[in-house]
Parts: C-alpha cells; structure tokens; sequence
C-alpha cells in the first residue's frame, strides 16, 4: 500500500501531476465528502455530549450593601467584597455522530484506478494504492488545523451567528455565551444594587466549513480494454470513478480503523478549530461606592470592576482516530 | 495559513494572568471588530501559525503595554478618588510587591497572588537578558516554561536558564513537559 503519484495529459507528454494538481483533487474530494459528512457535530438544547460538564459561565456579582445606620459609612474593609456568580452550564454540542451505515466501495480493476509511472511504465493504481493516494491525503487535510477548501464538511467556532464566506451556521442557538458584570449597570444612587445584574460578552456558534465544487483542473488517466489509454472524468459526476471516491471519502472519514477517522473533542488532542471558548470575569478587586440616602443612612457596597480576564478556555478541536 | 484573523488582527494580548491563553480582536470584511481566542498550545497548530505572523515577543508586550494602560486608568481614578477624599497617595499600585507569603505560601486562589505573578512573569520578560536572549530554542523553552509557571518559585527556576546556564529537562521530546531544571553551581 503506497501512495503514487497520478499522471496527468499537459498536451504533448504524460507527466506526473504536480502537488498543485494533487491539492486540487483532495479539495475535490473534501467537496464530496461535504455533501453529505458522515461525522457530524450538532447543537442541542441540552445534554451534548462532546461538552465537557465543567463549561460553566461565571461573572462577578457586587458584594452585599452595608448600611451603617450611624453617621459614617462601613469602611472599605468591612464592606462585602464582589463574589462570583455560577450561570449557565453549557451542554449543547453533541457528537462526533458517525454514520455507519456505508460500506468500503467494491475493487474497480486495474481500468477503474488511475495511472502512476512505475520506473518507466505506467502502471494502475491498486485499489489500497487509490485509497492511500486519493482518500487518506484527504482526511489528513480534513484535520488540519488551518481551515480552507480542503476541510470542507468540518466544524469550527466562531463568535459570530453570521456564517463566513464558505461557511454555514449549524445552529442560531449559541453554544456558550460569556457573561461579565455589566459595571455601568452599578451606581452610587442605586444602593443597595441589585448584586447579580450581568450583560452579554460573546456568544459563541458552530459553524460547518461548505465550499461549492470546484473541479480539479487535471484529469488522471486511465487505462481502457486493449491498452490504451483515456482521460479521466472531470466534469462526469455519474462515472464510476467520482462515485467511488464519493462513496469512499464518507465511509471512511465514519469507519476507518486505521487512525484515519474523523473525530472531534473540546480540550482533547488535535489542532483547534476556531476560536477557543472562554469564560472571562472581571478581575478588579472591588468598586467601593458610598451613597448617602438621608438622614443617618450611610450606605456602602462594592461593585464589580476590572477588565475581563479569562478564567477558563475550551477548544474545540479535530482529530484522526482509530 | 488561512484562518478567519488571518492578516486582519488589531490587537492581541494574554488574557489571563497564567498567560495560557491569548485574545486576538481582528476586523471582519463587514467591518466588525470580532474577538478570537487561541490557547497557548506549541503542539496545536493554529498557535504554531499564530505566532508565527505574530511573535511572543510581540504578545508579551503588547500585553505589558495594555496592562499599563489598564494600569494608568485605575491611576488616574484612584488620584481623582483620593483628591475627593483628601487620601494621602503613597505607595504605586502598579508595582510588583512581594511578600514571603506570596514567595513561600502562594496561593493560587488568592487574587492579590496571582496578579503579583503575573507581575513577575511579565518584570523577568522585560529583564534585557530575557528580552535579547535570540532564537535559541532553550530559551524558547525556558520563555514557555516561565508563561506556564503557576508559582513564583518556578517562574524563579525558569529564570536561571536565562542567569546561570540552567538547563530544562523535559520529560518528552514531542510534548512541552518539564521534568525538572539542572542548574549549575559554579
């Protein structure tokens, strides 16, 4: 089982594809695997089962009012300190979901595989030889950690409900939205504040990578009855080759059992797609605020205050798998 | 290297003071400032290509430097508070402080602790002979070892690779795991 590298017709000469030719043809395949993904991430209302249990959101709250009720306020030190609210948890992702309902395409011969030089002959491609040259490189872009035409069908994060150019949205529910205190919410005249009052940071969505087809620019070549050779379908969906390679990228991203198959995780190992998800809180140590209400109603409280410093990330992150 | 921040990052910095995690803002085409977060992950390659266009060097001091401006502005209100108040001004709030309980009993739930650990890691970034240490990559990993420290003593040790010719010994030669640190006496 090798890897080979296709021929291609360039108008005088059979050469061997170059690796912008190959690019091409793994992008193809990522394409076909896009059109129906037999990994699949969805958002669910609750229960995920890819969210970890621990992907809280927690902010500040203010600390308790004190009023002294003698004719001076309760000092700074004795003034309840900001205390950390729990939120949401959230567990709304769920897979990876493998559809297995797909099988290994039959052997096409030595006319269904495309044809690499061999010292100085062509020769057809075995059909592990196809799957090492055409599938497994696939799967192996599908991983990578940079995003492009070639992990097309595979999940990111992002900050926005607006899908990217390329992109579609899973879901418009958010699968973690990061609170923080809303500290303009807090005033002086409002003592005693309302200690919980936060406001939205950043919502966070699931995205699906869904580029439109591109075909490869190269047709491999293929060998016919009585020995001689043809171009390879290009622009053929129906012929037996795209169908195969169709059948092939879906059931073995699903069933691979050679470290090949797609997986996903939050916090697990991998490359990182997207934006990583964070819960962030306000770090000041406390917004003293007085507020005289009349008579010998001294009030203080503390509020919370600081810039929003990150208090635990998840990545989600994408794998090949056994 | 194609990623939604790809050239169109504004500003990036640490967002947490154990520096395991940077905040990217970066301007959509629909001219939207939108945030990305990265966690610092040498095995992961999104980090990989992200400090590559953008330098730790770069992330340490545009983070010292919007820490100071963060620093400035609770400066400037503390200074109003206090001419309010007629408080007597006389100590700097920005300053490392260091107390034998932060250096012996660190606790890491303490808040005080950790902004003065980040204070120290950031101090031992700007020492000239961390600053112009060059590409070497102990001192690439010492650098790490210091961003990952979660106590002062080991911000210390990381420290000595850079002082003393201390050298890290790493459990793993794939991962970024530090079994300990070699430090010479002479």
């Amino acid at each position: 089982m090798t890897a080979r590298t296709p021929v291609k017709y360039d108008g005088t000469n059979i050469v061997e594809m170059s690796t912008a030719d190959i690019l091409e043809w793994k992008t193809y395949i990522a394409y076909l695997y896009a059109k129906a993904p037999t990994v699949t991430v969805t958002v669910v209302s609750s229960g995920g089962t890819l969210t970890p249990a621990s992907m809280t959101d927690t902010r500040m709250a203010a600390g308790a009012a004190a009023a002294t009720g003698a004719s001076t306020y309760a000092s700074e030190g004795t003034t309840a300190e900001p205390t950390v609210v729990t939120g949401t948890t959230y567990d709304k992702i769920t897979g990876p979901t493998y559809d297995t309902s797909g099988s290994a395409a039959s052997d096409l011969g030595v006319t269904g595989y495309p044809l690499y030089v061999d010292s100085n002959n062509l020769r057809a491609m075995t059909q592990a030889d196809y799957v090492d040259t055409f599938i497994y490189p696939t799967l192996d872009g599908m991983v990578s950690g940079t995003e492009s035409a070639a992990t097309n069908g595979t999940y990111t994060i992002t900050t926005s409900a607006t899908p990217a150019s390329n992109y579609t949205l899973v879901s418009a529910t958010a699968v973690f939205v990061d609170t923080q205190a809303d500290t303009s919410a807090y005033t002086a005249a409002g003592i005693p504040e309302t200690l919980d009052q936060p406001t939205n940071i950043t919502s966070y969505y699931v995205h699906r990578r869904s580029d439109a087809r591109a075909w490869p620019s190269e047709p491999c070549l293929f060998a016919i009855a009585g020995g001689d050779i043809q171009q390879g379908p290009l622009s053929a969906d129906s012929s037996t080759f795209n169908a195969t390679l169709e059948n092939d990228i879906q059931y073995y991203a699903a069933e691979d059992s050679t470290g090949k198959k797609l997986s996903y995780n939050i916090n697990g190992s991998g490359n990182s797609r997207g934006t990583a998800i964070v819960d962030t809180r306000l770090n000041g140590s406390g917004n003293y605020q007085t507020y005289l209400a009349g008579g010998d109603d001294y009030r203080a409280q503390e509020f919370p205050n600081g810039s929003g410093a990150t208090i635990n990330t998840w990545t989600f992150k994408i794998e090949a798998v056994s | 290297m194609s990623y939604h921040w790809s050239e169109k990052i504004t500003d990036y910095y640490y967002s947490n003071p154990e520096l395991d995690t940077v905040s990217i803002l970066w301007k959509g085409d629909d001219d939207l400032m939108r945030e990305h977060n990265i966690k610092v992950d040498e095995s992961d390659q999104q980090w990989r290509d992200f400090v590559s266009e953008i330098p730790y060097e770069e992330i340490d001091r545009r983070t010292n430097e919007r820490h100071e401006e963060f620093r400035e502005e609770f400066r400037v209100a503390f200074r109003e508070y206090a001419e309010r108040g007629n408080v007597d001004l006389s100590s700097n709030s920005g300053d490392l402080l260091v107390d034998k309980d932060f250096l012996f009993k660190f606790d890491p739930e303490n808040f005080n602790h950790k902004e003065n650990l980040f204070k120290l890691k950031l101090k031992l970034f700007e020492q000239v002979i961390v600053a112009d240490c060059g590409s070497d990559i102990k001192f690439k990993h010492a650098k790490t070892f210091i961003r990952k420290a979660t106590t002062p003593l080991d911000v210390l040790l990381g420290y000595q690779v850079f002082l003393n010719g201390a050298d890290l010994i790493k459990k793993d030669k794939e991962k970024f795991e530090v079994e300990g640190i070699y430090v010479p006496l002479d």
